[in-house]
């Protein structure tokens, strides 16, 4: 076991409730700063695969990829390589900030138009 | 930034009902239009009934099989965010923080007059509507109330009593929490992209008519070449709900379930690798 290992193990003992392993570094991936392959816990391919397409839109990323190594984990792992402007771990934070964004920007739109209202509607009573 | 390209993703209602709704959202990437999908189908939390406490039950339906029809029962769930989950609240089993509680006591008794009358029905449906919940907000979802929807059937003599208890929870850790009954997800309805490989016997064409979205595309000419750079970027989608929700907030929960699954991954990377990317020298 790892001194890290121990020491998420006696957070876990004073009853701090924080997933300390939701984000890893796969061991043996970052051999320079500007490559990782990031281990997150508990996502899949709703994440992965649109994490991966914004990753993807930033020109400092060369390399970005995902995979779930076995379907009976529930672990994805999403690789990035980058340029030496910056790192892998920059990168995933842009991307990640980047795909936030862009769920805002739906959320916005989609608000935007159900307050204009130019649709078919029903008028059945409401449910509620 | 190129995810913004065209002004970024664009949303168009074209039918809005009491349990479904009809959009087009446009501009941008099938895996963030897949990623609504399934968060919509698998990630939206509701409420649903996951404990069931049988005091009496001498109908025909074993306990078993009467707690995993209740448990199918669609529950309205607008106010969800009001319950925590079991497992984040401190009590120890479940409490009114983390659950709502239904009661179902039916007996039939027996009539000793018609008893012997077939022209007389004596079957007595237990329906949804026998629940009785202890949170109004959360009850049997009951759109049509000539048909609600059906628990067992009783015949004179019999008895059942039970206690549900109903809990927050996600589809991916069971279905009955799904909010939708289906999500309906099209793209490309020409087959420009040949993502789609048919079976066929005979015709394509013949065999395989296009959908009602092709009327917002132009058909594909026979004699253009095939453009191997296309990507998809306009895409149908319909929600129907189980009820339990509107379909605007399915969809609308489940960008911001994606915003809250990002928001957190950024925390913990924050953390973990604030270090080590300062100890690279960066």
């Amino acid at each position: 076991m790892s001194a890290s290992t121990a020491a998420r193990m006696d957070l876990d003992e004073d009853q701090i409730s924080i997933d300390n392993e939701k984000v890893t570094i796969v061991e043996g991936t970052m051999i320079e700063p500007q490559c990782a392959t990031f281990c997150l816990k508990d996502e899949d391919h709703t994440l992965g695969n649109a994490l991966r397409w914004t990753l993807m839109k930033n020109p400092e990323v060369d390399f970005a990829s995902y995979s779930i190594p076995h379907p009976s984990e529930a672990k994805t792992n999403v690789r990035i390589q980058t340029s030496d402007n910056t790192t892998a771990a920059e990168a995933m934070v842009k991307g990640l900030d980047d795909l936030s964004d862009l769920c805002s920007h739906v959320i916005q739109t989609f608000q935007m138009e159900l307050a204009k209202g130019e649709f078919e509607y029903d008028e059945e009573e409401n449910a509620f | 930034m190129d995810i913004y390209s065209n002004g970024g993703p664009e949303v168009s209602i074209r039918s809005l009902k009491k349990d479904s709704m009809k959009f087009v959202l446009t501009n941008t990437d099938l895996s963030v239009a897949n990623a609504l999908r399934r968060v919509m189908i698998a990630e939206v939390p509701t409420m649903a009934i996951d404990m069931v406490e049988i005091e009496t039950n001498s109908t025909v339906l074993t306990d078993e099989f009467i707690a995993h029809r209740l448990g199918m029962i669609p529950l309205t769930s607008f106010d969800v965010d009001r319950i925590q989950y079991t497992r984040d609240c401190t009590c120890t089993l479940y409490c009114p923080n983390c659950s709502v509680e239904l009661t179902l006591h039916v007996k039939v008794n027996v009539d000793y007059d018609d008893m012997n009358d077939p022209t007389i029905d004596k079957t007595r449906q237990v329906t949804a509507l026998d629940l009785i919940t202890s949170d109004e907000s959360v009850k049997p979802v009951s759109d049509d109330k000539a048909h609600p929807i059906l628990i067992v059937k009783m015949r004179p003599g019999q008895e059942i009593k039970l206690k549900c208890v109903a809990k927050k929870g996600v589809a991916k850790e069971h279905a009955k929490w799904s909010p939708v009954y289906g999500v309906s997800f099209e793209y490309d309805p020409y087959n420009r992209l040949r993502h789609s490989h048919y079976w066929i016997e005979e015709d394509e064409k013949l065999e395989w008519g296009v959908s009602a979205n092709a009327a917002e595309e132009t058909p594909v000419d026979p004699n253009e070449p095939f453009d191997y750079n296309a990507k998809p970027d306009k895409y149908y989608i319909e929600v129907e709900t189980s009820g339990c929700m509107k379909p605007e907030e399915v969809a609308l929960r489940a960008m911001t379930i994606m915003q809250d699954k990002l928001g957190g991954l950024q925390i913990k990377l924050d953390d973990e690798f604030k270090e080590d990317t300062q100890r690279w020298g960066y």
